[in-house]
């Protein structure tokens, strides 16, 4: 294909460099056309030229004998001095009619013409010269000169300028010089028509290389869009690929982030609740030995002492009741077949906000008196509700409510969660459990919490719906399916 | 009076220990060991206990490790885990497969443990009996 492309792209420069050198022949022969014209228009001023200055030439030698003023002499001999190229012509340059005519060149036979013209031009000038003489009183002798000498002649001379033979000879100088002008004109006409016909054929060849060209491309145009449209075809396919890749580089990435926060989490609650329910076991043995031993051997103060007992009983219990809590947090098994009392839960993640409940926050619990067991994961289920509750904890104002109500619908559980805390922004509750979305400032929350609820409550194929008013609260409700 | 029931006790801390032997002195006979292989030589020559609880984080072995060896040579005694640990995915099996008939929690309850151990045993005995019986 590349090579094609290649072979494609060679052609159509090819063609525009064709096309290109025509149209510069066409200019270059246009211009030889106009020199053409031009010549043409020279040559026949010029056989004009030649003609009207030997009717000048007759008309002031006639002058001349007819009124004896010496100024159609001087008329005559300037006039053959510029026809000779000895004197300027009026636009100052000195150049004989025949040498202008030789340097715009013409053919041959037009020079045999020419020639002629100039002979018997020559003759007649001869003729002429003979009746300026003879106005002087000189003859030709038998030697051709001007050796005989007698009085001026003036009748002579007038015989001379105005009988037949002079007409005669007039006429055979007029005539090759109308033959000249007439072959010159077809020779030329000839060229100019020729190069005509040279230029259509050009102009023709320009017009088929064009056109060609215009094929070709039109074609490497369909062959080209059609790789193209397999090309962008490729590249939405590749770029949808991409896109998968990324999302499940996404997800790959959260399921990273949040197992090696619960592996971390796990781990810690594990030795910290087996370092404190230790000593926790200290304190009941302790106590279950005390408690033996009042009994066995009686106490002075009985109410004080069993007030003791009962305090360090209800420590341990209470404290043994956190630790326990806490595990259910970082249980670390992906099961979704324990049995979760929903209450319960409700009730560790209760006791693992208490410290930011305390003294700033009313809550109130509205439960159904039916306790709900769910099929799931205890730990994650924990996470769900805990982080429920520490976003409404986290929009309470100074003295906040919060309402935790369960409620039993015909096989689901709901568990509604009220605060009256800042609310959501009607344009980010679409948005709110989308990985990474968070209102927090940087550094706060990674926007993974709702994220990971909603795919929690997912997986234990329940809904989670958000109602919020500005300014005024949030209500999230919970729908889990009862086992 | 029948016999007080033997049991044995395997902690390495030395508080619990100590208090475990004074809670349950009432019930029965306890016995204590440090560690596993302390325990499986106290059962060597204490063949009459009849329980045996164990902690599960001790130094040497651990309690179902220990509790495994324990059963290869005493298949007929009542083995126990007491752990301040939640139930591991090693203990679930362990309940599972009846290598140990219940994990108890530390803080422990005592009526709870004694409870387990007064069922177990006399359900044992009532086979005894039915089996006799037959």
């Amino acid at each position: 294909m590349g090579r094609l492309h290649q072979m494609f792209f060679i052609l159509i420069a090819g063609m525009l460099a064709l096309s290109g050198c025509l149209a510069f022949s066409i200019f270059r022969d246009a211009s030889k056309l106009r020199q053409l014209e031009s010549t043409r228009y020279k040559l026949f001023s010029m056989g004009e030229e030649l003609k009207a200055s030997s009717e000048n030439l007759t008309n002031y030698c006639r002058s001349f004998v007819l009124t004896r003023e010496r100024v159609w002499e001087q008329k005559y001999f300037d006039l053959l001095d510029v026809r000779n190229g000895v004197k300027p012509w009026p636009n100052g340059h000195a150049i004989s009619l025949k040498d202008s005519l030789l340097k715009l060149g013409i053919s041959k036979q037009e020079f045999v013409k020419l020639m002629f013209a100039e002979d018997k031009s020559n003759e007649l000038v001869a003729t002429e010269k003979r009746a300026f003489n003879a106005m002087r009183g000189l003859f030709t002798g038998s030697n051709k000169q001007f050796s005989i000498k007698g009085a001026p002649d003036t009748l002579m001379a007038r015989r001379i300028l105005f009988d037949k033979s002079y007409m005669a000879a007039k006429k055979t100088i007029m005539d090759p010089i109308d033959d000249f002008r007439g072959m010159m004109n077809n020779r030329i006409s000839a060229e100019i028509k020729q190069q005509e016909v040279q230029n259509d054929m050009l102009m023709k060849l320009i017009l088929l290389t064009l056109f060609s060209g215009a094929l070709l491309s039109f074609y490497v145009i369909l062959v080209l869009r059609k790789k193209i449209i397999v090309q962008l075809f490729d590249l939405e396919k590749s770029n949808q690929e991409l896109e998968l890749t990324l999302q499940d580089l996404k997800k790959t990435q959260l399921k990273l982030v949040k197992s090696a926060k619960m592996a971390s989490l796990g781990t810690l609650t594990a030795g910290v609740s087996h370092e404190i329910n230790n000593p926790l076991n200290y304190i009941m043995g302790a106590y279950l030995g005390l408690s033996n031993y009042f009994e066995n051997y009686g106490s002075q103060e009985e109410s004080i002492t069993n007030l003791l007992l009962n305090s360090m009983k209800a420590g341990v219990d209470k404290a043994a009741q956190i630790v326990k809590g806490l595990n259910q947090f970082s249980r670390d098994n992906s099961r979704f077949d324990e049995d979760c009392d929903i209450h319960s839960i409700l009730d560790n993640c209760l006791i693992m906000h208490a410290s930011q409940l305390k003294h700033k926050t009313e809550v109130k619990k509205d439960y159904c008196l039916e306790d709900f067991v769910v099929k799931g994961n205890v730990g994650k289920l924990h996470q769900v509700f805990a982080n429920v509750l520490s976003n409404a904890i986290y929009a309470l104002p100074e003295q906040g409510k919060i309402c935790i109500a369960t409620r039993k619908e015909t096989q689901n559980v709901k568990v509604i969660i009220t605060d009256n805390g800042c609310g959501i922004q009607t344009e980010h509750l679409s948005q709110i459990t989308d990985p990474f979305f968070t209102t927090k400032p940087p550094g706060e929350g990674a926007g993974l919490g709702l994220y990971i609820t909603s795919s929690i409550i997912d997986k234990h194929l329940g809904q989670i719906e958000f109602e919020s008013t500005l300014h005024a609260g949030t209500k999230v409700i919970i729908t889990l399916p009862i086992a | 009076m029948i016999d007080r029931v033997k049991l044995l006790y395997v902690e390495d801390e030395p508080i619990n220990r100590k208090l475990f032997q004074l809670i349950f002195d009432k019930d029965y006979e306890v016995l204590t060991a440090e560690e596993g292989v302390q325990g499986l030589s106290v059962l060597e020559k204490e063949q009459d206990i009849t329980v045996v609880i164990s902690d599960m984080n001790m130094p040497i072995m651990n309690g179902i490790t220990f509790i495994n060896k324990a059963k290869e040579k005493f298949p007929e005694k009542k083995f126990y885990i007491l752990t301040a640990y939640m139930i591991s995915e090693e203990i679930q099996s362990a309940l599972a497969t009846g290598l140990i008939l219940k994990c108890f929690g530390k803080p422990f309850n005592r009526n709870e443990i004694v409870a387990a151990i007064e069922q177990d045993i006399n359900s044992n005995s009532l086979e005894k009996n039915n089996l006799s019986n037959n």
